[in-house]
């Protein structure tokens, strides 16, 4: 369950990658998404797969957050982090936030597959 | 010669004398002998039973205070027996369980069911051993092991879990609980970028590495602590090996050994560790 895409490994724990994650993917949940956020398109994180500090921005040196440590949420919109509504991004989702100037390219998983 | 005569009879007489008295202290050590080989035998017995599941007899004392072997214990054997074919015992609770065998097979010691129980593996013990209960109780791992889990972690409440030296490991991560998080970290992930730490000795090894590891934070012992919010991030030098380094950078350097072990925590409970 390695991020497929990760911009540095984590200033934090110093063992985890920053993997791209992106949340509000489950088609379902669209419209309570609208609700919540006035749009339903999917939305960015960084997230450390060792500690789990989460970054809003690709970009490790601005402030971090940790999720609760039983039920981790995406603090954007809330969904379970680790849930349907979230995943690993691929280069596509990476594409679609425009975020890919910000992925190190050595730290790409060896697939780009089955990893959510 | 003729006056040797008397000597010689003397010396018969009192050599005869020193023979049986040499004759009776052999026969006493002799019998201290015999003695201290029964109170060995008698002491030894019900452990090397427990041990190696053999069922040498015991030595017990009549009434005219005569010390004999008696047969091997009956009371064991239909103990075991019975309660695996006659009565099956419903799996109510893992507690439950765990008492009735404490009390219904007393070949089984306590210590099987403590930390080294771990280190007897389910094969050779069901192999060794006559069974202990209804095989549809519960798995060999679960039932003797129940109390802990990789022989060290309590279940304090479901699906939570206490270490020795007090880490919990509860619900949470990716994986869905944090032992299984913690397993990613006993084999090697050769294609995941950058280092890989990878603990040896399988999970019980992860384990008991960890809370020698935290044992060594508390108290400072080559130990770096970073603190970051509610986050406590240890770094204990371990002394020695631990584990190995994988992953992609791991590979290259041909995974070299891990002698420290990082802890990230929030309070007690364990968020990751993993050698390095």
């Amino acid at each position: 369950m390695s991020p497929k895409h990760s911009i540095d490994f984590c200033p934090i724990c110093g063992g985890g990658l920053c993997g791209i994650r992106i949340c509000g993917v489950d088609p379902q949940n669209a419209e309570k998404r609208f609700e919540k956020l006035g749009n339903d398109a999917p939305h960015g994180l960084v997230v450390c797969d060792e500690c789990e500090a989460i970054w809003l921005e690709p970009d490790i040196t601005t402030a971090h957050q940790y999720p609760d440590i039983e039920e981790a949420k995406c603090p954007v919109c809330e969904e379970m982090l680790w849930g349907q509504e979230s995943r690993w991004a691929n280069f596509d989702d990476v594409v679609s936030l425009g975020w890919e100037f910000a992925v190190n390219p050595d730290l790409d998983a060896t697939t780009d597959e089955g990893i959510a | 010669m003729s006056e040797k005569l008397p000597n010689d009879s003397q010396d018969d007489s009192s050599l005869k004398q020193r023979f049986s008295s040499r004759k009776g202290g052999k026969s006493k050590i002799g019998g201290i002998a015999i003695i201290a080989l029964i109170v060995v035998y008698s002491l030894a017995a019900p452990r090397l039973n427990t041990r190696y599941g053999w069922n040498l007899p015991q030595i017990q004392t009549d009434s005219n205070g005569n010390v004999q072997l008696a047969k091997a214990n009956p009371k064991t054997k239909n103990a075991t027996s019975g309660t695996s074919k006659s009565s099956p015992q419903p799996s109510s609770s893992k507690s439950g369980n765990t008492s009735a065998n404490k009390s219904d097979f007393p070949g089984v010691s306590e210590r099987d069911k403590g930390p080294l129980a771990s280190h007897m593996s389910p094969s050779s013990r069901s192999k060794d051993t006559p069974a202990r209960g209804p095989p549809s109780e519960k798995s060999e791992t679960e039932s003797d092991d129940s109390d802990l889990l990789y022989g060290l972690l309590r279940e304090t409440s479901p699906k939570r879990y206490l270490s020795p030296e007090g880490l919990q490991y509860t619900p949470g991560s990716a994986e869905g609980h944090r032992l299984e998080h913690l397993r990613r970290h006993t084999k090697d992930d050769p294609g995941r970028p950058g280092k890989h730490g990878v603990f040896d000795g399988e999970m019980e090894g992860a384990l008991k590495t960890i809370d020698r590891a935290y044992q060594r934070a508390k108290t400072g012992q080559r130990t770096t602590k970073k603190e970051d919010g509610n986050r406590t991030i240890y770094t204990v030098d371990m002394g020695g090996r631990v584990g190995f380094v994988g992953g992609r950078d791991g590979g290259r350097k041909r995974n070299p050994m891990a002698r420290r072990v990082r802890i990230v925590l929030e309070g007690v409970r364990v968020i990751t560790a993993y050698p390095l």
